[in-house]
């Protein structure tokens, strides 16, 4: 292979980095934390660099297998991001005891998010996801349960290997192909865009991210949200011609409404995800999916113009999650220290529910307005109810954290870390054209604070945004009034709700959260369905196995029966 | 000659059509060292003696290294050293309609496709003890049976070769290969034998 | 010095090796080294010379070099392994032989001969694929029978290659000759819907002989197909047909079995039939690019069956010989052994930074014919990752230490050795396929 740039190094300077770190955290397991911190600040440092000094770089490989890298397009800023989130994980974990092997895991996943982001070309794309797909193995080896580790591998490979068939066929006739429709090649790269960024209903490997130590889970969720927001961005589902919008959006709007239930739920029990995952987790799991399926009801319904919402969305996103998850890693061990925690916290949420002046507010803003100028707003209304409902949960995570805890861990040292997530939350609610990093690179501009708060025809938009918070705001303050009115709503139509919920688990002593039957929620969930789908195939293979071992069985039988047919077959005329 | 070519070639249908049929140890292994002998003498007719010497030579080398293990497992009966109870497949009259059909496949493939620059009685027990051979594989249920038959299909295959191919390098790369099988199957029985006896 | 060497040596220490059969120390280190040996005398030895015995030729040209130094290397590795996990004690000195037929087989310049020495060395396989009393006999049978039906009809094919020389209007002998080499070579390297013995022999087998069966033999066999496509150009384009479906049918039908194996040895022979397929559709397209990725294929291929049988040979040694199903907790209790496992399942799957580096030349060459062909390959690579990734459920879970320990360090240094060689492979696979494409474009058959 040869370099085809004199400067390419630099683009590679970040990959090697993590790679290099990975590597003598493995084989230097006493450092490895500290390995690890400067392998990540050298990888966001080069990042940076190729922020400055933006380029490409070819690697020509034999047969036409080239590899080529561009630091320069929307790819660059996720890849800033999942560096700098990755370096404020690490950080705060400094101080912690965590094996070598999470650490390892971890730098691997971001290895292969940034081969991905920065690929440029059908092939480094495909073997960045091949990098990030052993990654993500490799990360889910660290404790996720072996049922959600195999389907997301499963679904992920598949994934993998639908983009590089469509890939092929796309370079086997320059580009457009002759023999496959661009209907079939459309929806195969949707369906690879839909798992990469791992939308329900095929949402494992956010599911798995819970299941995992903070710190692999953490970077496996944000490197899961840039890659599949950077996808989104590269192919843009409102250019697939021909694929069935109806479906799509039922899908899309099915991942809206199960965010937002869940999150208002949180039920526990078997049904689901496993109970084991600690309830403040899991809301990282549900909030993302809400977000992403507001952000995949405006896509499909008409674009929103660019890459703009994709990218603030998914940065917002991952900035705020990133924030909820570290908080609760962090424990304030001084009254001090938890208020200025909570106020993190509480930047982190507000940006989640859409709270003006923060980076959730500016990205909502611009999904409701490219949806109204569609001529939407069924789906804005929408999107508002399900805020609604994922607001009050919000203002309970933040009211419920503790005030007193019997043991403390970080000290101001992670405090500061936790607030260089939340400032850029409030930065790039003031000033979303910041998140462009690079404003060349996206045709339009963000609109500014002023211009929004200035527009005449806003005034929809403010109402799809500001009244979901009020109506949130108020079922948390009433909760009680709203627990009373749902459970005699529930009494009166029991007979009925029986009929359409499973049976009301046995919650296990000990555990946390309401023990209520979960009726419509369980559907969502889709466990039962990927349950049956197992089953299924289970009892398909279970048939072939016996056919299989039957002829085995009988191997020198068979064998010369089938030889003597192909000798008659090559036999003939 | 003490024989005449048909006499031989009727020899070498009844030897193989024995090792099929009949599951005793003696006869079966008396039945593969007089194949050896007659196919001996048939090439001797056409071809070098010393190919033809080489051929018997082998079929006795053969014979002395597989009675041993024919008469380790001579208590007991062949389908309990197969583990498995008396089913068609192990029945005589079963065997014997199986190698009559084998009979006829081999004089269909004859008519079908003529060996060329063979005589036809050769080629037709050539074609019949490569057939015969395979049916005994098939049938076999055991390293030894299965053996004999892997033997038959080789006696065959070199009838046919050896009229085509007369380097004595090939033929003896051949008896080696008959060599070599003999070996491993007593090993094979061996282990076979000693697997029933830990299961008993 | 001589090429006949090459084949003379191993002979030669076969014998003194016998004698030290019970010290496996050394019975392992005189192994190894009359093969390290052999190796780098063929890597010393000038090439394009011919050495003639009996009026037959012995080739040492470029292209057996390299094929000899990747077998006689290729079997340090395995008498290394067999030192600390015995294979059998019949392992070394009948491997040696084993070596040494092959060896002729590849360098002799007449088929005939080849294939003889061919058969004789499968033959003594069969003993080292018993192994004592660990493999089922009858399936050590059930390997023997097809090879010698395999090999009864290429020789067969020898006799129809004088005739097609005689008389080339005679159509009939050009079509049987094709039908003999088809079943020969198609039972010879368990082609589906040949391949029924196999999964039974590697399953039992010991996994070093495994990975000789499936990695170092099938290769001299395919080698001498290769050879057989230079030398016999009437064989025309109807045999890269055959070629071709037959290598389709073969990876989709692997991939399809591999997709519904959980026993890992079972899985390991499907999954190399599979890949098997996919080297004889680079060798159908007849082209330059796809020749030399099958070629490449091949040595990955080796790769990736050394360190699974390897990986798989510590697991089920670990414990306690079994070999049905995987045991659980395996990645804590033997992380170096899981490692190897798992990537070298993914190379045969074609994952990239493994396999994938192969495959693509394939796939590049293969979608001018028909993009579904290539279609028809990825699936079959998806249900041979599917079938190693189904085994992440016991591998990722808890379970019991295994009483047997960690692995020996010896294993260990090797597995990692094998994943650095695949995943550098992997990356850089120009290193592989820039001097193959050099070489195969001198096949008579090769086109653009």
């Amino acid at each position: 292979m040869s370099v085809a740039q004199g400067e390419g190094m630099l683009y590679l300077a970040p990959l090697v980095a993590l790679l290099g770190g990975a590597l003598l955290v493995f084989s230097n397991a006493r450092y490895a934390r500290l390995l690890a911190l400067l392998s990540t600040a050298a990888a966001f440092l080069f990042t940076v660099g190729m922020v400055v000094r933006p380029g490409m770089l070819l690697l020509r490989g034999p047969a036409k297998a080239d590899l080529l890298l561009y630091a320069g397009g929307p790819g660059l800023i996720f890849a800033l991001l999942v560096t700098f989130v990755l370096l404020v994980s690490i950080g705060v974990r400094l101080s912690e005891r965590e094996k070598p092997a999470v650490f390892v895991s971890t730098l691997l996943l971001a290895a292969g998010a940034l081969l991905f982001l920065l690929s440029h070309n059908p092939l480094t794309l495909y073997l960045g996801w091949g990098l990030l797909d052993l990654s993500i193995l490799f990360g889910l080896a660290q404790g996720a349960s072996p049922r959600t580790a195999t389907r997301a591998m499963v679904i992920n490979f598949t994934a993998g290997l639908v983009l590089l068939f469509s890939s092929l066929t796309a370079a086997s006739s320059g580009g457009s192909s002759t023999r496959f429709s661009p209907q079939l090649l459309a929806f195969l790269l949707l369906f690879a865009s839909w798992v990469r960024w791992g939308l329900y209903p095929v949402q494992m490997v956010h599911i798995a991210a819970e299941e995992i130590p903070f710190l692999s889970g953490s970077a496996l969720q944000t490197v899961t949200l840039a890659t599949g927001g950077y996808f989104l961005t590269l192919y843009g589902w409102p250019r697939l011609v021909g694929v069935p919008r109806t479906v799509l959006l039922l899908l899309a709007g099915l991942a809206l409404f199960y965010g937002a239930l869940f999150t208002w739920r949180n039920p526990t029990g078997p049904k689901g995800i496993p109970w084991e995952i600690p309830r403040e987790k899991r809301f990282c799991l549900y909030l993302a999916q809400f977000q992403m399926g507001l952000l995949a009801l405006s896509l499909l319904a008409g674009g929103t113009g660019g890459g703009q919402a994709v990218l603030l969305l998914t940065v917002s996103l991952i900035l705020a999650l990133s924030v909820l998850r570290v908080g609760m890693e962090v424990l304030p061990s001084t009254p001090r220290q938890r208020l200025v925690v909570k106020v993190a916290l509480g930047i982190g949420v507000a940006s989640l529910s859409g709270l003006p002046l923060t980076a959730g507010f500016a990205a909502r803003w611009l999904i409701y307005d490219s949806l109204l100028r569609q001529g939407e707003g069924l789906i804005v209304g929408l999107g508002a109810l399900s805020s609604a409902l994922i607001v009050a949960p919000l203002l309970g995570f933040i009211t419920r954290w503790p005030d007193r805890r019997t043991q403390s861990r970080g000290g101001w040292a992670s405090v500061v870390t936790l607030w260089l997530l939340a400032v850029p939350l409030v930065i790039l609610g003031l000033h979303p054209q910041i998140a462009l990093v690079r404003p060349d690179l996206i045709s339009e501009s963000f609109p500014s604070l002023a211009q929004l708060l200035s527009a005449p025809s806003s005034l929809p938009i403010w109402a799809a945004i500001v009244l979901p918070l009020l109506m949130g705001y108020l079922a948390f303050s009433q909760r009680d009034t709203f627990v009373r009115f749902e459970e005699r709503l529930l009494h009166r139509v029991g007979p009925l709700w029986e009929r359409l919920s499973f049976p009301i688990p046995q919650v296990p002593q000990g555990s946390r959260g309401r023990s209520r039957g979960t009726g419509i929620l369980s559907y969502l969930d889709l466990e039962g369905f990927y349950g049956a789908l197992e089953g299924v195939g289970a009892k398909i293979c279970s048939g072939l196995r016996g056919v299989v071992m039957v002829v085995e069985g009988g191997s020198l039988g068979w064998l010369l029966l089938l030889a003597f047919i192909v000798a008659l077959f090559l036999l003939r005329g | 000659m003490l024989f005449s070519g048909e006499q031989l070639v009727w020899g070498l249908f009844f030897t193989a059509g024995l090792i099929a049929v009949v599951e005793e140890w003696r006869i079966s292994l008396l039945a593969l060292l007089i194949q050896y002998a007659l196919v001996g003498l048939i090439l001797s007719g056409s071809l070098s003696p010393s190919l033809a010497l080489a051929k018997i030579i082998t079929g006795g080398m053969v014979f002395f290294i597989l009675c041993p293990t024919a008469w380790r497992g001579r208590r007991k009966p062949p389908a309990k050293i197969a583990g498995q109870g008396r089913t068609l497949a192990t029945s005589s009259p079963f065997r014997l309609v199986g190698s009559a059909l084998m009979g006829l496949v081999a004089y269909g493939l004859l008519h079908q496709y003529p060996w060329e620059g063979v005589p036809t009685d050769l080629a037709f027990a050539s074609n019949f003890l490569m057939a015969m051979g395979l049916w005994t594989v098939i049938l076999g249920r055991g390293p030894f049976r299965m053996g004999l038959g892997l033997l038959t299909f080789q006696i065959g295959f070199e009838l046919l070769f050896t009229t085509w191919e007369r380097s004595l390098l090939v033929a003896g790369l051949l008896g080696l290969m008959n060599i070599l099988l003999a070996l491993a199957i007593p090993y094979l029985e061996a282990v076979e034998l000693a697997r029933r006896e830990v299961e008993r | 010095m001589t090429p006949l060497w090459i084949i003379v040596v191993p002979w030669i220490m076969a014998p003194w090796v016998y004698l030290f059969r019970r010290r496996s120390t050394m019975a392992a280190f005189l192994s190894a080294g009359t093969s390290l040996a052999v190796a780098v005398i063929c890597f010393l030895l000038p090439p394009d010379q011919t050495v003639w015995i009996l009026g037959r030729g012995l080739l040492f040209d470029p292209w057996r070099r390299w094929l000899l130094i990747f077998l006689f290397a290729g079997a340090v590795l395995l008498f290394l392994y067999s030192w600390r996990l015995s294979q059998g004690w019949s392992f070394f000195p009948f491997l040696l032989v084993t070596l040494g037929l092959l060896a002729g087989s590849a360098m002799v310049d007449n088929f005939l001969l080849a294939v003889l020495l061919l058969e004789s060395a499968g033959v003594i396989l069969a003993f080292l694929i018993q192994g004592g009393p660990r493999a089922d006999p009858r399936v050590t049978m059930g390997y023997l029978v097809p090879l010698i039906i395999a090999d009864s009809c290429l020789i067969f094919s020898t006799h129809l290659f004088d005739l097609v020389a005689l008389y080339p209007e005679d159509l009939v002998s050009v079509r049987l000759a094709m039908t003999a080499l088809t079943l020969g070579f198609g039972i010879l390297l368990a082609v589906v819907p040949f391949h029924l013995f196999l999964p039974a022999v590697i399953q039992e087998a010991p996994p070093m002989v495994a990975t000789f069966l499936l990695g170092f033999y099938q290769v001299v066999a395919l080698s001498l197909m290769v050879g057989l496509l230079d030398r016999q150009p009437w064989l025309g384009s109807e045999a890269f047909d055959i070629l071709l479906v037959a290598g389709l049918i073969t990876a989709l039908g692997g991939g399809l079995f591999a997709f519904l194996e959980r026993a890992p040895g079972r899985l390991l022979a499907y999954g190399t039939i599979s890949d098997l397929g996919l080297i004889l559709v680079g060798l159908g397209t007849a082209s330059g690019v796809g020749v030399a990725g099958a070629m490449a294929h091949l040595i990955n291929r080796s790769l990736a069956i050394a360190l699974v049988a390897m990986s798989w040979g510590v697991i089920s040694e670990r414990y306690g010989g079994e070999r049905s199903a995987m045991p659980s907790g395996v990645a804590r209790a033997l992380p170096w052994a899981t490692l190897g496992y798992i990537l070298g399942g993914l190379t045969l799957a074609g994952f990239p930074l493994t396999g994938f580096a192969t495959r693509w030349p394939i796939y590049l060459a293969l979608l001018p014919h028909n993009p579904l062909y290539t279609l028809g390959l990825i699936l079959g690579g998806l249900g041979i990752a599917w079938g190693y990734l189904r085994s992440l459920t016991p591998i990722l879970g808890r379970g019991e230490r295994p009483p047997g320990g960690k692995e020996p360090l010896l294993v260990a240094l090797m597995i990692v050795t094998l994943v650095g060689l695949s995943l550098f492979l992997g990356i850089y696979p120009d290193y592989l396929l820039e001097p193959l494409r050099n070489m195969v474009e001198g096949f008579s058959f090769v086109g653009g």
